[in-house]
C-alpha cells in the first residue's frame, strides 16, 4: 500500500478533488497535502466533504448492488463485494488552504499538479502557523478526527476587536484556576460559601438606558420613562417613586401627560428593580467602583447571575458594562497616561444573542455601543451565544475573532458563514458535525479558519503553573535605606 | 389527431399490442427441436438438431465456496473505428483473470491491436490468423463485417489455450460465449483445447450472456426453460438442464446460477475434473458477486479489462482523424471518410 491517502483529480483553483483508497478513513475537517514537486510547493487542503466512488460508471450501481447484497440475504446466502478494494473507491472534495514554499504561505491562486499525491501534513508542512499563534492558548490543532501536536490560539492584543463563541459552550468554574486566589474576584448578588463578595448597586447608576437594554419599551413607555427620569428626581428616587407612588396620582402630578397603563406598566418593572435584594438606594454601598478598580488591576471578575432572572441579569450586566465603557472612554479623552496603564478588557456574555440583536440599538444599549466603539478604549466584547442568527449582522462583522462550535441550525451557518473574516461557505458540513471539545477558530492573524480542539478545562488545569509566591525580603534588603 | 392532413401524433397501440401477442405465441411453442445455428452452434458443424423432451431435467445444486480453486477467465472486445465501405478500422483485445477465494489476483490484457483491413486484406488476414493457430480455413469470410469478431475469437482462444494449458487440475477456466465458436473457426481450433482440459484435469467452461438457441420453432431457449423452471420450481432456485445428449464430451446446458437475480444462460462446459453438480456448485459460488447476481464474476471482471468503452473509442477516433490530417487529407475528405451522414440527419 503506497504511504499516501489518494491523488488529486482536478477540477479548479478552489474545488479539488482526489481519489482516495477505499480503506483510507477521510473525516470532514481534516487537513491534508498534496505535494507539487515540479514548482516546489506543498499545498494545503481541507477536507469538505468524502463520497463514494465505484468501477463504474453507471448512476445506478451503487443502487442495484446494494439490492443485490439484500437479495442474497433474503435467501439466506449472504455475500459480499468481490475484489472490494479494487472497485470501490473514495472521492474528497477538498478545499485548498494555500500552499507553502521557500519564501512561506501564500493562498492559493493556481492549481496544484494534478494527479499529485496527497497525504497527511508534516511538521514542515504546518511550521508556518506556529508563528502565527498566539499567546491566549485555547486548544491543538485538529486534523478530522486526529489532534496535532501544535498549539492553536489567538493573540491577547486581538481581544478587544470581540471575540464570538458559537455553539454550546461548556460552564466550568473559574475558581478552581490555580491564579484564582490572587487573580479572581467574584461577585454574586446573595451571599454564598467561598470568597465572593456580596454584590451591591446602587439605583442611582441605573439609567433610562440600562431599563431599555432589559425590557423592551414600547414608544410611549419609552417616552413616559424619560419623563419620569427627569421629572421624579435624581439619585434613583425617580425608580423609587415609580414603584412606590400610586401610578394614578403620579398621573395626576409629575406624568399627567402619560397614559395610566403606561405608567402602571413602568410602576411594576420599577418595582422590580427596587426590590432585587442587590440593588441598594444608599449609593455609598455600591461595588461598582471596586468592579471597576479590579478590572483596572488586572484581575478577572466573575459576576455570578445564577440567582437572576434574565431580565435582571441583562440590567446588571448593562450598569457594569455601561460603567466600564464610560470610565475607559473618559481615561482615553482626559488622561492618555492613565488609560495606556488599564489592561486590556474583555466583557464576556451568554446569551448574548439577548442583548446583540439589533445595532440601531446602540443609541441606548450599550453593548451593540461596546461592539462599535470599544476596540477605540480597549474593551472587547465577547459574545457567547448558541443562536448567532438572531444576531445583527452589521453588529457580527465587528467581531473579529469567532470560536465556531457545532451548530445544528442551518440558519446559524449561514449568519456565520456571511459574516466571518474568513471563507466559511464551504465548511456548512464541518460546523453541522462538531463535536463536543471541538471548534472552528476563525481570526484575521489566522490564514484560514483554523480547525482546534479545545483543552478540557481540567486537564489543562493540571498543566497551569501556580503563581510564583512573592520571594522573601533578603536580610540586608533595607540596610541603609533611611541612611 | 391531424392539423392540415399531417399527422401530429401516430397511435401505434394497436399495433404494438399485436406484436406483443405474436411473441406470446412463439414463446408458447411446445416443440422440441434445438437447431445446431451456424452463427451459434450447440456442437461440431455437421451435428444434426437436438431433441429436448418437454420434461428434460431440471437439476437444483448447491453453492461451493471452492476454496484455493483457481477461475482463469478469458474475454475480448472489439470495435469498427472506422467503416469506410471499401475498408475497415478496427480495434479488438483479449485478455484474462485469474481469481481465487474472491479475490483477483492476476490480470493480463493484450495491447490493444488496430487494424485497417480492405476485403482483401481481411481475407489475408484471416487465412494468417489460422495458419498461426496451426489450423486450416474451412470457409472463406463473406465479408469485412466479420473479420474483426474473427480477430478477437483467434485472441480469446488463445489465451483459453493458455490458461488450460497454466491451470492445475481442478481449476476453471471460463471463456465468454459458447465452446463452439462461430462459423469461421473450425472446429480444429477448439478441440485441441477441449482436449487439452480433458487431460489437465481442467474444467472448460463458456458462458453465453445472450443465447441465439431455439427451442421448438421460435421461442428462445434460455426464456422457455427458466420459465419452466419458474413454474416448477420457484422463483428462488438455482438448477440447471442439460440441452446436450449424454454422449457429447462438450455439453451444453441452460442454467441460473443464483437464487436472485433474473438471468439464466446458455453454459457450455467441457469437463475435465467435476460432475455436472459439483461444477454448477464451484460457478454457482462465483456466481454470488451482488452486481452481477447469477454470472461468474470472474467472466464480469475480464469483461471489464477488455471492452472498448465508449470514451476510449472516442479518442480513439479523434486521434486518427488527425493522423488523418497530418497525413495531408483535407477536413472534408476526413468527413467524407468518417462521418456518417446518419448522424447528420438524426442529430
Amino acid at each position: 500500500m503506497p504511504d499516501y491517502k489518494g491523488r488529486i483529480f482536478g477540477r479548479s483553483v478552489l474545488d479539488v478533488r482526489f481519489r482516495a483508497f477505499y480503506g483510507e478513513d477521510l473525516f470532514l475537517g481534516e487537513l491534508l497535502a498534496g505535494d507539487d514537486p515540479e514548482r516546489g510547493r506543498r499545498y494545503l487542503f481541507r477536507v469538505t466533504d468524502v463520497a463514494y466512488g465505484s468501477e463504474s460508471s453507471d448512476a445506478g450501481w451503487a443502487e442495484r448492488t446494494a439490492g443485490g447484497l439484500m437479495a442474497m440475504d433474503q435467501v439466506g446466502e449472504a455475500t459480499t463485494l468481490r475484489d472490494f478494494e479494487k472497485r470501490l473507491y473514495k472521492v474528497a472534495e477538498v478545499v485548498p488552504l494555500g500552499y507553502v514554499d521557500a519564501k512561506g504561505f501564500h493562498k492559493p491562486k493556481s492549481l496544484p499538479a494534478q494527479f499529485a499525491a496527497v497525504s497527511a501534513p508534516t511538521d514542515t508542512d504546518l511550521a508556518f502557523l506556529r508563528e502565527r499563534m498566539g499567546d491566549v492558548e485555547v486548544g491543538r490543532l485538529r486534523s478530522g478526527e486526529d489532534t496535532i501536536e501544535l498549539p492553536v490560539g489567538i493573540r491577547g492584543e486581538t481581544l478587544p476587536s470581540h471575540v464570538g463563541v458559537f455553539g454550546a459552550a461548556g460552564r466550568r468554574g473559574l475558581a478552581h484556576h490555580p491564579w484564582a486566589a490572587q487573580r479572581l474576584r467574584v461577585y454574586s448578588p446573595s451571599p454564598r460559601a467561598g470568597q465572593a463578595s456580596l454584590l451591591r448597586l446602587s439605583l442611582a447608576e441605573l439609567t433610562v438606558d440600562d431599563l431599555r437594554t432589559a425590557w423592551k419599551f414600547t414608544g410611549p413607555q419609552s417616552e413616559a420613562l424619560e419623563s419620569a427620569y427627569a421629572l421624579l428626581g435624581d439619585k434613583g428616587v425617580w425608580l423609587t417613586r415609580l414603584a412606590e407612588d400610586d401610578p394614578e396620582d403620579l398621573k395626576d402630578a409629575e406624568l399627567g401627560r402619560h397614559a395610566l397603563a403606561t405608567i402602571q406598566v413602568l410602576s411594576r418593572r420599577a418595582k422590580r428593580i427596587v426590590r432585587l435584594p442587590l440593588m441598594t438606594d444608599d449609593p455609598s454601598q455600591s461595588l461598582t467602583g471596586k468592579v471597576l478598580d479590579d478590572l483596572a488591576g488586572g484581575k478577572v471578575v466573575l459576576v455570578d447571575t445564577s440567582g437572576l432572572e434574565a431580565v435582571e441579569e441583562t440590567l446588571v450586566a448593562s450598569l457594569l458594562t455601561r460603567s466600564l465603557l464610560d470610565e475607559r472612554a473618559l481615561a482615553y479623552r482626559n488622561d492618555r497616561e492613565r488609560f495606556g496603564q488599564l489592561p486590556r478588557t474583555l466583557v464576556a456574555l451568554e446569551e448574548a444573542q439577548r442583548v446583540l440583536t439589533r445595532l440601531d440599538d446602540a443609541e441606548f444599549n450599550v453593548f451593540p455601543r461596546l461592539a462599535r466603539e470599544g476596540r477605540k478604549f480597549n474593551v472587547g466584547l465577547c459574545a457567547v451565544t448558541q443562536q448567532p442568527k438572531l444576531i445583527d449582522p452589521e453588529l457580527l462583522s465587528q467581531f473579529n475573532t469567532y470560536f465556531v462550535l457545532g451548530l445544528a441550525d442551518e440558519r446559524d451557518r449561514n449568519t456565520l458563514r456571511s459574516s466571518s473574516k474568513q471563507d466559511l461557505s464551504d465548511l456548512g458540513a464541518e460546523i453541522q458535525t462538531l463535536m463536543p471539545g471541538e471548534a472552528l477558530v476563525t481570526n484575521p492573524e489566522a490564514p484560514f479558519a483554523l480547525p482546534a480542539r479545545v483543552h478540557l478545562y481540567e486537564e489543562w488545569l493540571a498543566t497551569v503553573k501556580p503563581p510564583e509566591a512573592p520571594r522573601a525580603r533578603p536580610a540586608d534588603a533595607m540596610t541603609g535605606f533611611y541612611e | 389527431m391531424t392539423r392540415g392532413g399531417a399527422l401530429l401524433v401516430e397511435d401505434y397501440a394497436d399495433r404494438v399490442r399485436l406484436a406483443a401477442g405474436y411473441l406470446s405465441r412463439l414463446l408458447a411453442d411446445a416443440g422440441t427441436r434445438v437447431d445446431n445455428p451456424a452463427d451459434e452452434p450447440v456442437g461440431p458443424e455437421d451435428a444434426a438438431p437436438l431433441d429436448l423432451s418437454e420434461d428434460a431435467a431440471l437439476v437444483q445444486f448447491g453453492s461451493d465456496p471452492a476454496p484455493g480453486v483457481t477461475a482463469a477467465a478469458v474475454d475480448g472486445g472489439s470495435a469498427c473505428l472506422l467503416n469506410g465501405r471499401s475498408f475497415w478500422l478496427v480495434a479488438y483485445r483479449a485478455g484474462t483473470v485469474w481469481h481465487r477465494d474472491r479475490d483477483t489476483f492476476a490480470t493480463d490484457a493484450d495491447p490493444l491491436q488496430l487494424r485497417a483491413l480492405t476485403q482483401t486484406d481481411a481475407k489475408a488476414a484471416y487465412a494468417e490468423a489460422l495458419a498461426l493457430a496451426g489450423v486450416r480455413r474451412e470457409r472463406e469470410l463473406a465479408d469485412l463485417g466479420g473479420v474483426v469478431d474473427v480477430l478477437r475469437e483467434l485472441a480469446e482462444w488463445r489465451r483459453a489455450a493458455e490458461a488450460v494449458a497454466a491451470a492445475r487440475p481442478g481449476d476453471l477456466v471460463l471463456v465468454d460465449g459458447s465452446l463452439h465458436p462461430g462459423p469461421f473457426l473450425p472446429a480444429g481450433l477448439v478441440e485441441p483445447v477441449h482436449r487439452l482440459a480433458m487431460e489437465r484435469g481442467v474444467d472448460l467452461v463458456g458462458v453465453t450472456k445472450a443465447s441465439k438457441l431455439r427451442w421448438g420453432r421460435y421461442a428462445p431457449l434460455v426464456l422457455r426453460v427458466r420459465r419452466r423452471a419458474e413454474g416448477e420450481l420457484g422463483p428462488d432456485a438455482r438448477w440447471y438442464l442439460r440441452v446436450t445428449g449424454p454422449d457429447e464430451p462438450s455439453e451444453v446446458y441452460v442454467a441460473r446460477l443464483a437464487r436472485r437475480g433474473a438471468y439464466a444462460f446458455r453454459v457450455d462446459a467441457v469437463r475435465g475434473h467435476r460432475d455436472p453438480e459439483a461444477l454448477f456448485a464451484v460457478l454457482a459460488g462465483l456466481s454470488d458477486d451482488p452486481a452481477f447476481l447469477g454470472y461468474p464474476y470472474p467472466l464480469a471482471r475480464v469483461h471489464q479489462v477488455v471492452s472498448l468503452p465508449g470514451h476510449l473509442l472516442a479518442d480513439l477516433r479523434r486521434e486518427i482523424r488527425e493522423a488523418f490530417l497530418r497525413e495531408g487529407l483535407s477536413e472534408d475528405d476526413v468527413d467524407l471518410v468518417m462521418r456518417d451522414f446518419h448522424l447528420t440527419l438524426n442529430a
